[in-house]
C-alpha cells in the first residue's frame, strides 16, 4: 500500500468532488437518520453536512470548531447511504472531513490520549491495563457521579463505561497462545482478529469464538503482534494512525498462510472489509493475506449443520431472545440473517424480533463523547423496543452496541442480559457436550 | 447577520436554543431540493402558532422578510430565503392532534411527516391517498403549501382534494381559522381554505391542518405494459380511460429511463421498447377483476408488445421496481439531476415527449422522462454536471422551450412541485396579464408590505440563485 501523507488528502478530495457534488438535496436521509430524528436539525442529517462540505470546498465557509462539531454529529451508522437515491456514502465523506479537521486542529488531549496512546500503541495491553484499573477503582462510576464530563469540556464519560463488566487484568492476547491446535486433524487454518474491546473488556467473546473454531476442527492462529483495527481512528479522523494500523495488521496476518481471517467484532470487521480497501485500494486478500469473515457469517455459511449436531437435545422452556442489528454488521457488511440462523438452531432460545432492530443504538464511537444527550436518547428508544419484546436476552455482534445497550438496560435496572451471539452459541455447545456424556 | 438587539428579541420569543445565528447553521437553512441556495439572516425554530404569530409581528415591525420552511424538500425554490430575512422552521410542530374515525377526519400540525400521517391513519383502517415521491420526508404542511400530488393522483386526486380546514397565521400576525375541523361540509362564502392550499407560504403560515380520510381499497391488480412507440402508449392511456377505467396508478417511463433502470437493476426490461406503463387498478375485488380484463384487452388492442400481471405481493413489488428505480438510476448517470415537472392534457403526452426528445438533441443534453401518464404529469429529468457553466446555460434554454411548448399544448407549469422561485418567470405565460395581476392583488391584500416569502409565485422581482 501507499503510505504517502498525500494519500488521505487525495481520498478526501476525491470524495469532496465526486460524492458531495452529487447530493441532490432531496433530504431523503432525514427519513432514516437517528440523529435527525432526535432534534430535527439540519446539522444532524447527511444533506446538511454534505452542504457544509460543499461550502468548505468552494471556499464559501472557512473551517472552524463549530463546523468540526457538526461533522462529529454523525454516528457513521451508514443508514443514510441505504436510502440515498443517488447512492452516496455520506459517512465516508464525513470521516474524511473529520480527518481534514484533525489535520488542521490536531486532536484535543483527551482524544489524543485515547486514540493515539491507548488504541494506537502497537500491542493492546496498555488499554486493558488502564481500563481494568480504572474499572476496579470504580473511576467511571465516580466520574459520572461527579460530573467530570464538565472538566472535559463538551465531552462526557460515556453511559456505557459506568456499567462495564469486571475487566480481567490480563488481556486476551496474553492469556491465549499464538497457535492453537484442534483435537483432531485440522480441517483448515484460520486467523483470529481479536480487536481492542474483545482483547480487554469483552474477552468472553474472543474465548467463545476461538473455542467454537477449535471445536469445529480449525487450527487457530492469533497473531501476537496484531493491533487495533483502526476503525476508531478512521471515525475520529486520525487517518495517520489508521494507516499505521493497516501496516501493522497487514504484516501480523500476512506472515501466516490462512484460509480465512475471522473476527467477532462488527466494527473491526467493517474496518477490515470496508475501510482497508478504501484506504489501500486493494482487497483483503492482498492486504491481509486472506478474506475476512465475521464469525456469525463464517459459521452460518460453512458450519450450520455441524453446529446443529453440537446442540443440546433437552427442550425445556425456551428463553425469549431478541437480536439487535449492529450498523457495522448489518449495513457495512450486509450481515443480518446469519446471526439469526445461529440463534434459531439454539434449543434454549426462542427468537422474538424487536421493532426497528436495524436502528442504531446511538453509540457511534466518539459521538457519545460529543453528543451524550442525543446518544442516550437514542439508546433509550432502543431499550424500549427491547423491553417490548419481553426478551430476557439481547443478542448482538458488536462491542460498542453491547456497552451502550447494556448500559441503558442496567440504568433502568432491567434484568435483561446483553450477549454476543457466539457466547450464547458456545454456552449451548458446552451444554451439548455435557448432555452427550 | 442581524444585530444583537433583534436577535435577543427572537430569543425572548422562542428561547436561545431555537434561534440559529452561526454562519454554518444559516447555510443549512439556505437551500431546498432545487439545490439552489441563499443564506438567510436568521433561523427561528417555532413550537406553536402563537410563537409563529409573535415572530411574524416582530419581523414585520422590523422590516424583515419571513420564510416558512418544513423539511426543505420542495423542488421549486419555495423555501429558499431569496431576499434575506428570517427562516421560520416548522418541523417541530409535529403532533397528530386527532384522528376522528367516525367522521373520517384527522387534525394535524404542519410538521408531521406525510408518511407518518398515512401510517397512523392506516392503523385505524383509514387511508390518506396523496403520496408524493418525497412522502418519507416531506411535511404535511409543505404538501398543503405546494399542493403535492403523487402516484395515486389520477384516481384519488392530490393534496388539494383532502384539505377541509386550516389554521393560518396571516402576514399581519393574526391567527385565522378556515373551513371546518370537524365536518366535511365546508363553511359558506369564499373558499378561504383553498386560497391557502398551494399558496406556497406566500399568503400565510399554516399551523394546523384538517384532512379528510377515506377507506382503503380492498383489492388491487398491477400491470406492466411495454410499447414499441410512445404514441401507442399514449393512445392506450387515453383508451383505458375512455373505457371508464380509472386506474389508481398509471405511470410512464421513456426509453432513456428504461435503459437506465435496466443498466442498474438488470430486471430484464427489453432495451428496444420506447415506453413502459405501470398500471394499477384497485377497488372491490369483483370490480378489479372486471377492470383488469378490460384493461388487458385495451392494452393489447393498441399493440402492446407484452403485458406482465402481478399474481401476488412479491410480483407486484417486482413490477413496481422499474418505476421506483426511475429517479435513482437517472440520478446516478450524471453528477447533477434537475427534476422538472410539466403537465399537459393526457392526449398530448406523446407530443410533449416527442418535443422533449427534439430539445434534448438540439442542446445535446441527456433528458430522461417518466411520470404520471394518467394525468399528463411528466417529469423530464435533465442530467448534467452543474460545474459545466456552458451546459447549464443550455439547460436554462431547454427548460424554457419545454414550458413554452407545454403551455402551447394547453398544459400547466407544474403538476405537483409548485411555482416557487424557479417557475415564477413563466407565470404570465400561463395566466396572462389579467391572471397574474389578480394573483398579485390577492398577495397585496394579505401581505401589503410583501414580507412573507416574497417573490415566490407572483415573481415581483427577478431573482438569480446559485448552487453552493
Amino acid at each position: 500500500m501507499s503510505t504517502s501523507s498525500e494519500n488521505s488528502l487525495s481520498l478526501i478530495e476525491e470524495y469532496y468532488e465526486e460524492q458531495i457534488i452529487r447530493c441532490m438535496k432531496c433530504g431523503m436521509c432525514q427519513s432514516i437518520c437517528p440523529v435527525y430524528y432526535e432534534d430535527s436539525l439540519e446539522t444532524g442529517c447527511a444533506r446538511g453536512k454534505l452542504a457544509l462540505s460543499e461550502a468548505l470546498l468552494h471556499g464559501k465557509l472557512e473551517p472552524n470548531h463549530k463546523i468540526e462539531m457538526i461533522f462529529n454529529k454523525c454516528l457513521l451508522c451508514h443508514a443514510c447511504a441505504q436510502v440515498c437515491p443517488v447512492g452516496l456514502s455520506p459517512d465516508k465523506v464525513f470521516a474524511a472531513a473529520r480527518a481534514e479537521m484533525v489535520k488542521r486542529y490536531d486532536m484535543p488531549w483527551i482524544k489524543s490520549l485515547i486514540y493515539r496512546k491507548l488504541l494506537g500503541e502497537g500491542k493492546l495491553s496498555s488499554l486493558t491495563g488502564t481500563l481494568s484499573l480504572a474499572n476496579r477503582l470504580k473511576l467511571f462510576v465516580l466520574a459520572r457521579s461527579l460530573s467530570i464530563p464538565k472538566i472535559f469540556g463538551k465531552s462526557a464519560i460515556r453511559l456505557s463505561f459506568a456499567t462495564l463488566p469486571d475487566i480481567p487484568s490480563k488481556p486476551f492476547l496474553d492469556r491465549f497462545p499464538e497457535l492453537l491446535e484442534p483435537n483432531s486433524k485440522p480441517i483448515g487454518t484460520v486467523g483470529y482478529f481479536v480487536g481492542c474491546a474483545q482483547n480487554s473488556v469483552f474477552q468472553d467473546v474472543s474465548e467463545a469464538s476461538v473455542n467454537i473454531l477449535l471445536a469445529l476442527g480449525y487450527r487457530v492462529i492469533i497473531p501476537k503482534d496484531q493491533g487495533c483495527c483502526g476503525f476508531p481512528h478512521y471515525g475520529a479522523g486520525d487517518f495517520e494512525t489508521l494507516k499505521q494500523k493497516i501496516i501493522q495488521n497487514s504484516s501480523a496476518f500476512k506472515k501466516y498462510k490462512l484460509d480465512a481471517i475471522i473476527i467477532s467484532c462488527a466494527t473491526g470487521g467493517s474496518g477490515l472489509k470496508d475501510v482497508y480497501p478504501e484506504m489501500t485500494k486493494e482487497d483483503n486478500l492482498k492486504t491481509l493475506g486472506a478474506n475476512v469473515y465475521d464469525i456469525s457469517e463464517f459459521l452460518a455459511l460453512k458450519h450450520l449443520d455441524d453446529l446443529k449436531k453440537m446442540m443440546p437435545t433437552d427442550k425445556k422452556e425456551k428463553i425469549k431472545i431478541t437480536y439487535h442489528d449492529a450498523c457495522h454488521l448489518n449495513r457495512l457488511q450486509g450481515i443480518s440473517s446469519q446471526p439469526r440462523q445461529l440463534l434459531r438452531i439454539m434449543p434454549s432460545y426462542e427468537l422474538v424480533e424487536m421493532e426497528n432492530s436495524t436502528k442504531c443504538c446511538g453509540e457511534g464511537g466518539g459521538f457519545t463523547f460529543y453528543y451524550q444527550n442525543i446518544s442516550s436518547s437514542i439508546a433509550n428508544r432502543k431499550k424500549e423496543t427491547i423491553k417490548n419484546t419481553g426478551a430476557k436476552v439481547v443478542a448482538l455482534g458488536c462491542p460498542g452496541c453491547r456497552a451502550q445497550i447494556s448500559g441503558a438496560l442496567k440504568q433502568e435496572g432491567l434484568d435483561i442480559d446483553t450477549k454476543h451471539t457466539v457466547c450464547l452459541l458456545w454456552d449451548e455447545i458446552k451444554k451439548g457436550k455435557d448432555s452427550n456424556f | 447577520m442581524l444585530n444583537k438587539v433583534l436577535v435577543d428579541k427572537f430569543v425572548s420569543i422562542v428561547g436561545s436554543l431555537n434561534v440559529l445565528t452561526d454562519e454554518s447553521d444559516l447555510l443549512l437553512y439556505s437551500y431546498d431540493a432545487t439545490q439552489l441556495y441563499k443564506i438567510p439572516d436568521l433561523v427561528v425554530i417555532v413550537n406553536n402558532a402563537e410563537e409563529v404569530s409573535k415572530v411574524i409581528k416582530f419581523a414585520k415591525a422590523n422590516n424583515l422578510n419571513v420564510y416558512p420552511r418544513g423539511s426543505g424538500t420542495n423542488l421549486s425554490g419555495g423555501s429558499i430565503p431569496v431576499d434575506g430575512g428570517v427562516v421560520i422552521e416548522l418541523n417541530r410542530l409535529n403532533k397528530i392532534l386527532n384522528i376522528d374515525v367516525e367522521n373520517r377526519i384527522a387534525v394535524v400540525e404542519p410538521g408531521v411527516i406525510a408518511a407518518t400521517l398515512d401510517a397512523e391513519v392506516s392503523k385505524k383502517g383509514l387511508f390518506y391517498p396523496p403520496d408524493p415521491g418525497s412522502i418519507a420526508v416531506a411535511t404535511i404542511g409543505g404538501c398543503v403549501a405546494e399542493g403535492a400530488g403523487g402516484l395515486r393522483a389520477l384516481k384519488y386526486g392530490t393534496t388539494k382534494d383532502y384539505i377541509i380546514g386550516l389554521e393560518v397565521v396571516l402576514p399581519n400576525g393574526d391567527i385565522l381559522r378556515t373551513g371546518s375541523f370537524s365536518s366535511l361540509r365546508g363553511s359558506p362564502g369564499f373558499d378561504l381554505t383553498h386560497l391557502f392550499v398551494g399558496s406556497e407560504g406566500t399568503l400565510g403560515i399554516i399551523t394546523k391542518i384538517a384532512v379528510k380520510l377515506i377507506y382503503p381499497a380492498k383489492s388491487r391488480k398491477t400491470f406492466l405494459v411495454m410499447y414499441d412507440s410512445v404514441g401507442k402508449a399514449g393512445i392506450a392511456v387515453a383508451k383505458i380511460i375512455e373505457n371508464k377505467i380509472i386506474p389508481s396508478t398509471m405511470e410512464f417511463l421513456d426509453k432513456i429511463t428504461i435503459n437506465a433502470v435496466e443498466d442498474f437493476t438488470k430486471i430484464g426490461l427489453p432495451r428496444d421498447i420506447e415506453a413502459l406503463l405501470l398500471i394499477e387498478v384497485d377497488g372491490e375485488p369483483e370490480d378489479v377483476e372486471t377492470a383488469a380484463k378490460i384493461l388487458e384487452e385495451v392494452c393489447l388492442s393498441v399493440g402492446a408488445r407484452s403485458i406482465s400481471i402481478a399474481k401476488n405481493d412479491a410480483e407486484r413489488m417486482r413490477l413496481m421496481e422499474a418505476r421506483r428505480a426511475a429517479l435513482p438510476v437517472l440520478a446516478r448517470l450524471k453528477p447533477t439531476t434537475i427534476l422538472e415537472d410539466a403537465t399537459v392534457p393526457r392526449s398530448k403526452v406523446a407530443d410533449m415527449l416527442e418535443r422533449i426528445h427534439e430539445i434534448q438533441d438540439k442542446y445535446n443534453l441527456m433528458i430522461g422522462s417518466f411520470g404520471h401518464a394518467g394525468d399528463g404529469n411528466l417529469h423530464p429529468t435533465i442530467l448534467v454536471d452543474r460545474r459545466n457553466k456552458e451546459e447549464m446555460k443550455k439547460v436554462d434554454m431547454a427548460i424554457k422551450e419545454i414550458f413554452d411548448y407545454c403551455i402551447e399544448l394547453g398544459g400547466t407549469l407544474t403538476g405537483e412541485h409548485g411555482i416557487g422561485i424557479v417557475k415564477a418567470p413563466f407565470m404570465e405565460k400561463e395566466f396572462k396579464k389579467e391572471g397574474l395581476s389578480l394573483f398579485r392583488d390577492i398577495k397585496k391584500t394579505l401581505d401589503p408590505e410583501n414580507k412573507l416569502n416574497p417573490n415566490k409565485i407572483v415573481g415581483a422581482k427577478e431573482v438569480h440563485l446559485e448552487y453552493i
